[in-house]
Order: C-alpha cells, then sequence, then structure tokens
C-alpha cells in the first residue's frame, strides 16, 4: 500500500518545511501549502489522507477552508493555532476539524496525533462492520471490550495490570460520569477508602501514559478538580 | 445689523402703527360727530350762504330791529344802553361792507349810515348800489331779499330760522304774539358788499368770518391731508407688523419690570375712567370723549401687551418679590451657611418689623375709627404670612435637594457615571449639585480611560503572544529536528538540549503572561461549579506526589474529614494550588516541612501553606505578586516568576483572596474562600 499523502498548510514556510520533515521522516508523502486557497486546489488535485491546517492565514483562513473542505470530503483535519482558548478549540472542532494542536506544539505529539488519525481514516470502515451486541464501548480513539475486557487505542491493544483494568472498564462503562477517588477505591480494591486520593492517582498516572497522547494534557482521563475523575465521552 | 437699530427700526414703526391709529380713531369719531351739524356751504365756498353768515346778518337785523323799537335787552336802562351802544358800534365796524337802515315810523326812530334815498325808493322798490349784492329788507309786512341778482325766499330757507330771525320770521307769518319782536310797520335793510373789504379802522365781523371760512377750506385740506397720511402709516404699520410685534416684545419687557403695585393703581384710574366715558359720553365733548376712547384704547393695548408678553409674571413682579429677589442675590455672594442663617434672622426680623406695623395700624385704625389704616394692618399681616410662606418653601426644596444629592452620591458610589443631578440654577445646594456633576463627569473619564487602557493593554498582551508563538513554534520545531541528528559532537547536542529546555520556559512563559493579563482584564472565562475544596487540595497534591516524594521536603498535610463546599472553577483553582506548590518545592529549604492546612472557620474556608524560604526575601508582600509590573529583585531562573501574580488574580477572580504573609524566612500564603451550605 503506498504511504499516506498528508497536506501541510502553513503561512509560515519553515513551520510547514519542520512539520514536513518530521513526516517524511515517518515515511507519509507530503505536499505543502500557504494559504487557504492553494489549500482547496491541492486537495481538489490530489489524493489526500490528512490535512494540517493553520487558522490565520492570508485569503482563506482555516476555519473557512475546514468548512469548505467538509461539505465535500471526510478527510481528517488536525488544526494548528496559536489561538489556545478553549472558545477557539471549541469552534475549530464544531467547524468539523477532527483535532486541535495549539502552537508552539511539541512536534512528538503531532506526529503521535497523526498517526492517530490516518489509523482511523483508514481502518474505521471495517471496524465499525465488526462491532456486534454493543460489547464494544467507544469513546474517541479508545475501544473497550467488555467481554475480553481489553482496551485499543487507535486500533492497537494497550497492555494493562488488572488493577488497571478495574478502573478503566468502570470508568469505560460510566463514560462522562465523575467518580471520586474514594468510590473508585472501593470498588476497585473492594475496601473502605481512607486517603487514597495518592494512590488512586498513581494509578490514573499509569493509565493516562498508556491511553493518552500527551499524558500531561490528558484527552480522555481527565481529573475534574475537587470532585474526581472521569473518561470523556466523545 | 446690529440689535440697537434693529430695535430702533421696530420703534418707528410701532410709532406709525401708534400715531396713525390715533388720528385715525380720531378722525373716525370727529368725523361721525362733524357730519351730523356739518354746514355743506362752507365747502362750496359762498360766503354768503353760510350758517355763520346768516347769523351775523340775523343778529345785525335784531340790532336794529331792537334799537328802533326800543326793545330792551335787560331791564337795566343803563345797561340796555350799554348793548346797544355795543351792538351798534359792531354795526359800524363792518364800514362798507354793510350798509343798513332802519326806520319805525311810530317813534320817527331811524337808524343809517347811507343816504337811503338812492338805495330803496318810497314804493319799497330797492336797486343796489354797485359793488353790492346781497340785501335783506323788512317792509313792515314781510321779509324779502336778493342775492347775486336773485330773489331769496327769507322764509323757505331752514337756516334762518335757526337764527335769530326765527322770532321776526314766525311773527310775520301772523303766528305768536310777542311784543319785544313786534316790528310791524317797521323798514329794516341790511345790504351786504359782493367783495367783502378789510375795515382798517375797526373790526369787521362780516371780513373775519368771511377769511376764516378761507381757512376752514384750508383746514379740511390739511385734515384730509392728514386723515390720508395716518390710514397710510396704519397700512404700513400692518404691512410691518412683523417688526411692530418685535417692538410690542420690547414694550412687554419694560411694562414686565414696571411693579404690580404700580400697575393695578393704574388699571383702578382706567376703569373709573372707563365707568365714568360710558355713562358721560354723550354730555362730553366731543374733544373730550374722542380723546378719553383713544388713551382708553391705549390702555387696554398695554395691558393686552403686558399680559401676553409676561403671563403670570404680571403678578409675580411685585415689589416684595423684587425685595426678595434682591434678597437672593445679596444671599447669593455668602457661603452657603452663613446664607442659610442669614435668610433666618432676616425672617425674623422682617416678621417682627411686620408685626409691629402691623399693631401699630390696628392701634390707629381703633383710634381714628378708620378702616383705611385697618387695611393696612391686614396688607402686613398678610405680608408676613407669604414671607413666612416663602421661608418654608425654600426650606423644603433645600431639604429635598439635600435628599436628591445624597441619591446621587450613591448613584456615583454604586458606579453611575452618566446620570446627572440637575438643581435649579438659583437652588441653595446649586454650586454642591455642580461640583458633583464635575466630580462624576471626571470618574466617567477615568473610568473609561482606564479600561481603554486596559483593554489596550490586553490586546496588546494577546497580539503580541500570538506574535510570539509563531516564531517560537519553528525554534521548537527545528530545535526538534536537530536533537534528532545522531553524527553531531556531543557538546553540540548539549547545547541543543539547552536550546530546547529555554524554548519550553519560554513556551511556558509566554502562555502565564496570556492567562495572568486575561485574568487581570476580567476577560477570562470562568466555570463555575460546587466542587470539595479538601479534594481538590489532595487531587493537587497527589498529582504532584512525584516531585514532592523526590523533594528533600516533607508536606505536613490537614484537611478535615468532611467535604468543604465551595462553588469555583476547578480548573483554575488546580493552576493556583499547583503554583503555590511548586513556588514550595521550588524555594523551600532543604529538609523543611511545608504545610499545607484547611480549616473551616464560620462560612469561610481557609488554607495556609506555608514553608521556609531557601533564600533571603528582601521584599515585601506586595512586591511579590507585583514582579509582573515592577522589575524583580529576585529573579529566579526557572518558571515564569508569574506563579504567585496568577495565583492571586485567579483565586480572586474565582470568589476567593490570597493574602501572602514573609515574617524572616517563613512564607506563608493565606486563601479565604466563601463555603457553599449544602443542599441535601
Amino acid at each position: 500500500m503506498e504511504a499516506p499523502c498528508i497536506l501541510v498548510v502553513d503561512d509560515d514556510r519553515e513551520i510547514a518545511r519542520a512539520i514536513s520533515i518530521n513526516l517524511q521522516n515517518e515515511g507519509y508523502k507530503v505536499i505543502e501549502a500557504y494559504d487557504g486557497l492553494q489549500a482547496l486546489e491541492a486537495i481538489s488535485s490530489q489524493d489526500i489522507h490528512l490535512i494540517i491546517l493553520d487558522i490565520m492565514m492570508p485569503k482563506l483562513d482555516g476555519l473557512s477552508a475546514t468548512m469548505k473542505i467538509r461539505q465535500e470530503k471526510n478527510i481528517p483535519i488536525i488544526i494548528l493555532s496559536a489561538k489556545s482558548e478553549d472558545s477557539d478549540k471549541i469552534l475549530g472542532l464544531s467547524m468539523g476539524a477532527d483535532d486541535y494542536v495549539t502552537k508552539p506544539f511539541n512536534p512528538m505529539e503531532l506526529m503521535a496525533r497523526v498517526k492517530s488519525q490516518i489509523r482511523r481514516y483508514m481502518t474505521l470502515g471495517d471496524v465499525s462492520m465488526k462491532e456486534k451486541n454493543n460489547r464494544i464501548i467507544r469513546t474517541g480513539r479508545l475501544a473497550f471490550d467488555t467481554e475480553t475486557r481489553t482496551l485499543t487505542a487507535d486500533g492497537h491493544s494497550v497492555r494493562l495490570t488488572a488493577t488497571e483494568t478495574k478502573i478503566v472498564e468502570l470508568l469505560m462503562k460510566n463514560l462522562g460520569r465523575v467518580f471520586p477517588a474514594e468510590e473508585i477505591y472501593e470498588r476497585v480494591w473492594g475496601e473502605v477508602a481512607y486517603s487514597v486520593e495518592n494512590t488512586v492517582m498513581v494509578h490514573i498516572r499509569r493509565i493516562r501514559e498508556k491511553i493518552e497522547i500527551n499524558p500531561s494534557e490528558p484527552e480522555y482521563l481527565k481529573v475534574v478538580w475537587g470532585i474526581g475523575y472521569k473518561i470523556e465521552k466523545i | 445689523m446690529d440689535t440697537k437699530s434693529k430695535k430702533f427700526k421696530a420703534f418707528k414703526y410701532w410709532l406709525c402703527f401708534f400715531i396713525g391709529l390715533n388720528i385715525v380713531i380720531l378722525f373716525i369719531i370727529g368725523g361721525l360727530t362733524v357730519a351730523t351739524n356739518f354746514d355743506k356751504a362752507m365747502l362750496y365756498g359762498d360766503f354768503k350762504e353760510t350758517q355763520s353768515f346768516k347769523e351775523n346778518i340775523a343778529s345785525k337785523f335784531n340790532t336794529l330791529a331792537r334799537y328802533i323799537t326800543d326793545n330792551l335787552i335787560t331791564d337795566d336802562v343803563d345797561e340796555n344802553q350799554q348793548y346797544l351802544d355795543l351792538y351798534l358800534a359792531e354795526l359800524q365796524d363792518e364800514g362798507q361792507n354793510l350798509i343798513y337802515y332802519a326806520k319805525n315810523p311810530k317813534n320817527q326812530k331811524v337808524l343809517s349810515n347811507v343816504e337811503i334815498g338812492s338805495i330803496l325808493d318810497a314804493k319799497g322798490s330797492i336797486s343796489l348800489p354797485d359793488g353790492y349784492d346781497f340785501y335783506i329788507y323788512y317792509n313792515g309786512e314781510e321779509f324779502t331779499g336778493g342775492k347775486s341778482g336773485k330773489p331769496l325766499d327769507i322764509y323757505r330757507d331752514r337756516e334762518y330760522k335757526n337764527t335769530l330771525l326765527r322770532p321776526y320770521l314766525e311773527k310775520t307769518a301772523g303766528h305768536i304774539e310777542q311784543s319785544e319782536y313786534d316790528i310791524q310797520g317797521c323798514q329794516i335793510l341790511l345790504v351786504v358788499k359782493q367783495d367783502i373789504v378789510e375795515n382798517p379802522y375797526a373790526y369787521s365781523s362780516l371780513y373775519n368770518q368771511r377769511r376764516q371760512l378761507d381757512y376752514v377750506k384750508w383746514i379740511l385740506l390739511g385734515a384730509f391731508i392728514v386723515f390720508i397720511l395716518g390710514l397710510g402709516l396704519l397700512v404700513l404699520s400692518v404691512i410691518k407688523r412683523k417688526q411692530i410685534k418685535e417692538f410690542e416684545k420690547v414694550l412687554g419687557k419694560v411694562l414686565g419690570k414696571v411693579f404690580l403695585e404700580l400697575k393695578v393703581p393704574v388699571l383702578f384710574m382706567g376703569a373709573i375712567v372707563f365707568l365714568i366715558m360710558v355713562q358721560q359720553f354723550f354730555y362730553m365733548g366731543f374733544p373730550y370723549a374722542a380723546l378719553s376712547a383713544v388713551i382708553f384704547f391705549w390702555f387696554i393695548y398695554l395691558i393686552r401687551i403686558d399680559l401676553k408678553n409676561n403671563g403670570t409674571h404680571v403678578f409675580t413682579n411685585n415689589i416684595v418679590n423684587a425685595v426678595i429677589k434682591s434678597y437672593k442675590a445679596f444671599e447669593k455672594k455668602r457661603p452657603f451657611q452663613k446664607a442659610l442663617l442669614m435668610r433666618l434672622y432676616a425672617l425674623v426680623g422682617s416678621e417682627i418689623l411686620l408685626i409691629i406695623l402691623s399693631l401699630i395700624f390696628l392701634l390707629a385704625s381703633f383710634a381714628g375709627n378708620s378702616i383705611f389704616y385697618f387695611i393696612f394692618t391686614l396688607i402686613f399681616i398678610g405680608l408676613g404670612v407669604y414671607l413666612f410662606y416663602r421661608y418654608v418653601r425654600r426650606y423644603t426644596t433645600t431639604i429635598d435637594d439635600i435628599g436628591r444629592i445624597i441619591d446621587q452620591t450613591d448613584r456615583i458610589r454604586q458606579g453611575d457615571t452618566t446620570t446627572k443631578l440637575n438643581l435649579s440654577p438659583d437652588a441653595d445646594l446649586f454650586v454642591l449639585s455642580q461640583n458633583l456633576n464635575t466630580i462624576q463627569e471626571g470618574i466617567a473619564e477615568a473610568v473609561e480611560k482606564s479600561i481603554r487602557s486596559e483593554r489596550m493593554k490586553v490586546e496588546l498582551i494577546t497580539n503580541v503572544s500570538h506574535d510570539l508563538k509563531t516564531p517560537l513554534t519553528s525554534i521548537i520545531s527545528y530545535l526538534d529536528l536537530l536533537l534528532k541528528e545522531e553524527d553531531l559532537p556531543e557538546h553540540v547536542k548539549d547545547y541543543i538540549r539547552i536550546l530546547a529546555q529555554k524554548s519550553e520556559r519560554l513556551k511556558l512563559l509566554i502562555q502565564d503572561l496570556f492567562d495572568l493579563s486575561k485574568a487581570v482584564s476580567g476577560e477570562m472565562e470562568f466555570e463555575k461549579k460546587n466542587l470539595d475544596l479538601g479534594k481538590l487540595i489532595e487531587q493537587t497534591l497527589a498529582d504532584l506526589d512525584d516531585r514532592i516524594s523526590q523533594s528533600q521536603l516533607i508536606f505536613k498535610v490537614s484537611i478535615p474529614d468532611g467535604p468543604v463546599p465551595i462553588i469555583s472553577d476547578g480548573n483554575k483553582l488546580y493552576r493556583v494550588f499547583l503554583n503555590l506548590f511548586n513556588n514550595a518545592l521550588k524555594y523551600s529549604l532543604a529538609g523543611t516541612r511545608v504545610y499545607v492546612d484547611l480549616v473551616t472557620a464560620g462560612q469561610k474556608a481557609i488554607v495556609t501553606i506555608k514553608n521556609i524560604a531557601n533564600y533571603e526575601m528582601n521584599f515585601t508582600e506586595e512586591e511579590i505578586v507585583e514582579r509582573f509590573v515592577r522589575g524583580d529583585k529576585a529573579r529566579s531562573s526557572e518558571g515564569s516568576g508569574l506563579g504567585l501574580a496568577i495565583a492571586q488574580n485567579f483565586t480572586r477572580a474565582c470568589g476567593g483572596d490570597l493574602d501572602i504573609k514573609i515574617d524572616g524566612d517563613l512564607f506563608k500564603v493565606m486563601l479565604t474562600f466563601n463555603i457553599e451550605k449544602q443542599n441535601s
């Protein structure tokens, strides 16, 4: 199979080039564009599998470009922007982007996100067909098989310890619900909880390291400060 | 055109109106009066047809008749003779203008100034001498006459009947018998010269009458011209009525300045004049009637202008109000407290004066048994009550104004910078209200300025941080690429690692700067939820567990068993505690303890974090959080240095408070939050 083709769009040519080099090192085919119109042109003429798109660009900005692209194609779009407000992220994602990375970014993280998106885009079709009996709980990149009690991230299975599996099972079965540390402890360990915050937190951090792309900015396994923990329903 | 000449022009037109209207009114009234008994002959210029001529002739005839018949004018014989002499002298004074002849056959008395034979023959037919064209003759039976060669029917002429001839005419017609007018059988002839000339030796009444006739013509012509002129002026004033209105306004202003006390007597007099006029109009002589009518008209006119221009001001502009007004002007120059005191004194003083005056007049009215003095008593009592009323009214308005000013200060305190306080310019507290308004404007301006500068600052920082992020992205990306290069010398790799570290720190700094500026300006959005403060602290500590266990510090944490519910933004508070714990980790002396205590006191939840600093804290509590603004005395090599500033601003924005105490090497942070009552 031919290497996936990625379109990198940024009016700052140096940044576009740095991203290209990183992507090429990973073995992807890369096309660069320097404004929204060039991006649209490239998409119509080439077979593109993923787009990395800056927001603030001349001629046609990233958000408008995203909307235009979404009218025709279902290619994954990662927005790359210096705008780091929550409201900016929400706006970008609701316009049809699949991921939002703020500048300045860690190149490793960007690569991980690219891989995740590509995997999902390439394999999503047949995976969803296989799902039966609601035995698989899915949220974003994560999928938890309730029968085999295994977790997959982007289709790759994640190795978890027994305790970690129990925590993941609890949180995956109750997506979006916030569990205080005490409740997690009592249900997973089966003992009366007393000053267990640290214990639970240690496990949470370990799980994050296995499932999150950037464990210090978790997307799925989140702390709700002053209340508890949850896995986000995406 | 300047206003003075404009006013003058208006006055000129008004004068036209005034004069024109006067003339027209006078002429209309006068014309009507004259027209009823106007002698038309005067217009034709035929002197011998005029009433005055006829009266003169009749009087002369009467004189002759009385003389020859010895009829007395008065009972006194001597006096009678005097009169007769006088009348005869008048006859003679006419000179050659008049030929007269009278003869009574009974007493043979004859009076004449000519040889009658040439004029009157024995048969009684008359032949006028040259230059004479008028005669009137009584032949003992009846009157005949002639004028310009034509016979004159004296009996038919009604005008002769209105003269002294009337008894003679009626006598001869055989009516009432009256001995004194009995001239039967007498011959009396009067002949008048065609062109009456002046008698150089004496006063000729005929000559003077004729001359008057000439004058009358000129006078009539003149009067007509004046009337037309008046009418013209009136028409002009109608055309220029705008300017007249203008002047009427000026007139109104002048009238407005006149006190009511002056107007009332004038009005009273006017009313009396009007009453008299109505009653006496027909008994008055024409000139007086016309004059009073004109005066009355202008009187009404002035009243109308006064009322129209000044309205109720007509009634309020009286001496009492004027005195109060001038007192107010006097008072205005004094400071507020003095003015108020002075006003009280003035009131008391004038009240006492009025009471004394009214008592004096009351006594006088008893003593003199006169209602006149009593009226003065009433006036003084009324004045006293009025002054008191004015004082009370003023006092209550001032109290109202004080209330309004208090409300206004309250509004200003609440930050209302637009609602202005509008007191009337002569209010006691007007200056205060103006000052308040000025202060309010100043505040509004200052607030607007600071908002603008704050917004500019935030915008600047946002833009700058965006602009910083783009090159930083390149730096980080290429540093990452460099780090992956394998065949670089080890020391170069070391340099690159340092660069990578510093670029990471720069990234952190930019983000902190951005967050802080947003928190300070209040632009940051907060998502406030019910949360447990104790749990939040535990979670944060658990999050930092690795660093805490690696450090040589001991964290002594004391958190109550039960939940400490507060309403706040968990993510932001996490940042706060993260920063504070990070600071403690960074700046604590190795081997010391860090105390984290959460206690509840009433409705407050208080968190204290105490640690022993590993450096000399040569700055004050205020300075440490304001490093962002001021120059730093102890800038650290790691972190942004904004941690405390962010912590404090976030805490405040989350509804709490953050205080810092420095006591020697003891660094203490105290956070206070409001506890939310649990509903369950």
